[in-house]
């Protein structure tokens, strides 16, 4: 708390320098004469919500840009600006990774005698490349790293023989090679005065957990769910009730790397963790593994090994499913069992 | 009628400026960090804050609020804070080429330094709530040096506070 208003009040400090008559003065001039002289763009979410940090640049004429990153609030805000046209785009964003989605007439709340802080254009390029994938990974978050559409990467025709091995995009296998494509460039015009809204497509991700007890849903148990991304971001804590299915959803960053849910509270709480993206391919033993320990069969270690303990875990999952229990992992009708209980 | 002002008059304007902002910076510090230079005195503070207006002019940070945004900075996260691991991404948003002018930069990270301040004290009450852990979960050691989750390309990306 002492931080926050120390921090808030660095800017009260500043005003309350030296000079600060004088500044006061200029910003009101400037008021006048920068009447409407800006042009905003705000990006959001699939869900509407802004999106911090996301790069926009502002290109005037054929030789000149002016770059920001979008705040809190998703707004990028230039100025002052010359009356004419312009041209707006999300520099480090494929032309599939985003479309215009509104504008508005702007309503100036805030005006800068800063200075304009155009730069000569620099040509870009973004090579296509082959990604090999890490445990952990899945489309939506190589997307979001590379700045695509998830369908833009999952549905290229250099994809098609690892998506139809896959099937589920979420679900990849370490050393899986992905083909990133060249990222091709999109701008719209932008007038002074208004306000553009465009939306980021494929953010945000729906986590989904979903929790059983003796195969029987959870329902209406409080939860917090907190998360966590490699890039060391700040995500609120959510809380809420089970849904009567069991599930908890939740609209997260694609980057989100672990999930930690609390369920019940004081001394009854329980604590669990989850590697978000880590389930490996349901046609590998550690995937099988996965699951059957998610569910509650399985306690060793997550491997390829086809163990003794993986062989219990598979007969008593078939016992539970109505299944003829032979233990084995690789057998059709276990798999299909697998995936329809498991959810993937 | 043309006023002449010498070279070596404007550099003593200069440096009188100078010696103003940093006493009214040490002031500054003193009433919104008191109990952090509670040792220091005054020409201890006056050093410290030339040696973090020298960074800030590194980062082409020039105007009193700028420079003011960055010495508050400093005095949270700690005087080395733009090389310091937890405060890197710091360093990224004053360095981003992408992220506008140097004051726009200096804005943004204040911000996110701000954002999550906020969003630690949030979640500090909802852990009271639920009596859990107050901390913020940190992945076992194990898990950081576990590359599959942790990938270095992702550790090096600028802090976002939303994610995009």
């Amino acid at each position: 708390m002492t931080q926050i208003s120390s921090l808030a009040n660095a800017d009260g400090a500043a005003m309350a320098l030296p000079q600060t008559h004088s500044n006061s003065i200029a910003v009101s001039c400037a008021a006048r004469s920068n009447l409407r002289q800006a042009i905003e763009v705000q990006v959001v979410g699939e869900d509407g919500a802004p999106l911090e940090g996301v790069a926009v640049e502002l290109k005037k004429g054929a030789t000149q840009v002016m770059t920001s990153r979008t705040r809190l609030d998703g707004v990028a805000r230039f100025e002052p600006l010359d009356h004419g046209s312009y041209e707006i785009g999300l520099t480090e964003l494929d032309a599939g990774a985003w479309e215009p989605a509104g504008t508005s007439a702007l309503i100036m709340s805030t005006v800068t005698t800063s200075e304009p802080d155009w730069r000569p254009l620099a040509p870009t390029s973004h090579p296509a490349f082959t990604h090999s994938a890490i445990q952990g990974e899945c489309i939506a978050r190589l997307a979001h790293r590379f700045g695509f559409f998830p369908a833009t990467i999952w549905g290229h025709k250099r994809n098609l023989d690892l998506a139809d091995k896959r099937r589920d995009q979420n679900v990849l296998y370490r050393g899986d090679e992905i083909y990133i494509p060249e990222k091709q460039s999109k701008r719209i015009d932008g007038i002074v005065g208004r306000r553009y809204v465009l939306k980021r497509k494929g953010i945000p991700e729906v986590l989904r957990l979903r929790f059983l007890r003796n195969g029987r849903a959870r329902v209406d148990e409080p939860y917090q769910l907190a998360l966590t991304s490699a890039d060391g971001a700040a995500y609120v804590d959510r809380c809420g009730v089970i849904d009567r299915d069991g599930y908890i959803l939740a609209f997260v960053s694609p980057a989100i790397t672990l999930a930690k849910v609390t369920l019940g509270q004081g001394a009854l709480a329980e604590v669990h963790r989850f590697r978000v993206s880590h389930l490996n391919p349901i046609d590998t033993v550690s995937g099988v593994k996965g699951r059957l320990q998610s569910l509650g069969y399985y306690t060793g270690t997550i491997d390829e090994m086809i163990d003794e303990a993986l062989h219990s875990a598979v007969a008593a999952f078939q016992t539970d499913n109505r299944i003829t229990a032979d233990g084995d992992a690789t057998e059709k009708a276990f798999v299909s069992a697998l995936k329809r209980v498991y959810g993937s | 009628m043309t006023h002449l002002v010498r070279r070596s008059q404007l550099e003593a304007f200069e440096l009188q400026a100078n010696a103003q902002y940093v006493s009214t910076m040490v002031v500054h510090l003193r009433i919104y960090f008191p109990e952090r230079y509670a040792a220091d005195d005054d020409v201890m503070l006056s050093e410290k804050v030339r040696a973090s207006l020298r960074k800030a002019n590194d980062f082409g940070l020039y105007s009193q609020r700028d420079c003011c945004r960055f010495v508050s900075l400093a005095a949270i996260y700690g005087r080395d804070f733009p090389d310091e691991p937890a405060s890197r991404w710091v360093r990224e948003v004053l360095t981003d080429e992408l992220g506008g002018s140097p004051s726009a930069r200096m804005g943004r990270a204040l911000e996110l330094a701000l954002y999550c301040e906020d969003v630690e004290r949030r979640n500090r009450e909802s852990r009271g709530q639920f009596d859990s852990d107050t901390q913020p979960w940190q992945p076992s050691a194990t898990h950081m040096d576990d590359e599959s989750i942790w990938d270095r390309d992702l550790l090096q990306r600028p802090h976002t506070g939303q994610g995009t």
